[in-house]
């Protein structure tokens, strides 16, 4: 099974699958890949197998020649990602079929005449090895060890809520990536009143910021003075009521 | 001696584990204690069928916000085994996804023991108790219970699957990746291993939720490269982390609050190879989710040439009909 992608000047034109062979490209409509163009013969190539598993373009004397990535040819031995060049055409070629049985360029292949493992392949590293290849390619694109050292820590932001319900306000930090707020003894913080749910709602400490989001029971989150049914980014100097609790969430830079 | 071949170059290292004497323990202790049993009733994808559909509503724990749930894995168009599994647990509460590899079907046994080891270790423990705190590491305070219970088990499941690598020559060098969810009380928790992605699906928009252990993935947070030429890297295909190779794995550990109106998918790079962000997220928006979904998704993916095996787990909140009306507490309106 390949594909054939039919392009003009990077432009795509089409692009066929076919599951056999032969697969013959010309000008006239009975060929498989039609090229409407003068620059190709009528019956210019064909695509066919040969044992064991390689795929074989051959020229079928055609006027203008037919070439294999840059390279004229009779007929060649293709494989995945060639390029070939029809009149003004290009065809790209990929093979299909699974890694393991496509056959690789004899150039490719080691002493033993052994398959070089294929990039397409998700492959495992030790942690010493993954070490080396990321300081490899760091360096390839001209950052060195000292230049990453010194890059700028990102600054992060972390929230608190200060808490008033009668007495001194209590100042919690949101360090937990889910924050509970409502009636239940286990939220994490604990909001009275008539109608609120045993978890009312929840601040979610997300990559880009907090959010607060309603749970259940009938009185909703309340932030500054808009009622919250779904999900809001909190801002810093946010007034959060639940209830009969009343809170500010404030941002402040990452400092002991 | 178990070896790793070196990626680019292909040249073969040793591998540098070798087993301290308690984790050998903690593996024994867990076959005794037979964490490892198979034959559950769970609906779980496996490699004979093409594919395997599961659906199922339930509630979220402690929460008024419906689940529904289904599943699908395919061989792809071009691999003659399936090494993708899934698991669904019957309430919902714990979902994974994995993504085996190592040949000669090493890959299918190490993604098919990590999930028995998983499931099966936070099922015993899915309860919280006091003689239960033991059984962590290092307990992450800023993170629930069930984060950490979800992370220790994908500890545990590390270690069964490299015990098994090292002393059986025939599974030398297996090892899967997880993308696993564990749901409770409007929250889900998640962590992942390897390159098996969970998307999140919220008002209309698409937000990658896991953390991709991969090379280009390392070197996008290290800001060499921009997240666009990793899309494109080479080094996007080497694993950073993976379940069974290393006796240190990094997993990545993450909560969300959940909304009526979520849609999340877990999937395998099976789909996230073949398929942009964009073009999965418009596949999922064109009807209201479904079996459907996945199907869909599933042909755009073979009809692309199917290169790999596909694993898609998605799951669908909605409002549970009658909220709203009863009230949330014992003091109710009289």
């Amino acid at each position: 099974m390949f594909k054939l992608i039919l392009k003009f000047q990077d432009t795509v034109i089409k692009e066929y699958t076919f599951d056999k062979t032969p697969v013959t490209i010309g000008r006239r409509e009975d060929n498989d890949v039609v090229i409407d163009n003068m620059a190709v013969s009528g019956h210019h190539a064909v695509i066919e197998e040969e044992a064991p598993n390689f795929f074989l373009l051959v020229d079928l004397e055609s006027l203008n020649g037919t070439f294999v990535n840059d390279a004229k040819i009779a007929q060649a031995k293709v494989f995945d990602g060639d390029r070939f060049i029809i009149g003004k055409h290009i065809l790209e070629f990929e093979d299909l079929r699974p890694v393991m049985d496509r056959p690789v360029r004899e150039e490719f292949l080691d002493e033993d005449g052994q398959k070089p493992p294929a990039f397409r392949d998700t492959v495992i590293l030790d942690t010493q090895a993954q070490q080396e290849l990321l300081a490899k390619h760091a360096a390839e694109r001209g950052i060195s060890p000292e230049q990453m050292a010194e890059r700028p820590k990102k600054v992060e932001l972390h929230g608190f809520l200060t808490i008033f319900s009668g007495g001194t306000p209590q100042i919690i930090e949101l360090s937990k990536r889910v924050t509970t707020l409502g009636k239940s003894r286990e939220s994490d913080v604990k909001c009275s009143g008539l109608l609120v749910g045993k978890t009312a709602a929840l601040i979610n400490k997300r990559p880009n910021g907090y959010f607060l989001s309603y749970a259940e029971g009938l009185k909703k989150p309340d932030v500054n003075g808009d009622v919250v049914s779904t999900q809001v980014q909190l801002q810093d100097n946010d007034e959060i009521t639940i209830g009969g609790t009343r809170m500010t969430f404030t941002l402040r830079p990452e400092t002991s | 001696m178990l070896m790793i071949q070196h990626g680019l170059t292909g040249e073969r290292i040793p591998g540098v584990m070798s087993l301290p004497k308690t984790v050998v323990g903690q593996i024994n202790a867990l076959r005794e204690s037979r964490y490892c049993v198979s034959g559950m009733s769970e609906s779980r994808g496996t490699n004979n069928p093409r594919w395997v559909v599961t659906r199922q509503t339930g509630r979220m724990e402690g929460s008024r916000v419906r689940v529904e749930c289904w599943a699908k894995s395919d061989m792809g168009m071009q691999r003659t085994t399936n090494e993708d599994r899934f698991y669904v647990d019957p309430d919902q509460r714990l979902l994974l996804v994995l993504d085996g590899m190592g040949g000669h079907r090493a890959g299918e046994v190490a993604a098919e023991l990590a999930l028995e080891t998983m499931s099966s270790f936070f099922k015993a423990h899915e309860t919280q108790k006091e003689e239960t705190t033991n059984i962590f590491e290092n307990f992450d305070p800023s993170f629930t219970y069930y984060s950490n219970l979800l992370r220790q088990a994908a500890f545990v499941a590390n270690r069964v699957v490299l015990h098994e690598s090292v002393t059986r020559p025939e599974f030398g060098g297996m090892g899967c990746t997880v993308a696993g969810m564990a749901l409770n009380d409007f929250t889900i928790s998640m962590v992942n291993v390897g390159d098996s992605r969970m998307y999140l699906i919220r008002n209309g928009g698409m937000e990658q939720i896991s953390r991709d252990h991969t090379l280009a993935e390392d070197q996008v947070e290290r800001g060499i490269m921009s997240r666009q030429e990793a899309r494109e890297s080479q080094l996007r295909h080497i694993l950073s982390a993976v379940i069974g190779v290393d006796t240190r794995i990094r997993v990545h550990m993450d909560e969300l609050a959940v909304l009526a109106g979520d849609i999340v998918l877990l999937c395998t790079d099976g789909l996230t190879a073949v398929m942009e962000d964009e073009e999965i997220l418009t596949e999922i928006l064109k009807e209201r989710p479904g079996p459907a979904t996945l199907e869909r998704l599933i042909d755009e993916v073979n009809g692309r040439g199917g290169p790999d095996n596909v694993t898609l787990l998605m799951m669908a909140f909605s409002e549970e009909p009658g909220q709203g009306e009863e009230p949330g507490n014992e003091e109710a309106v009289t």
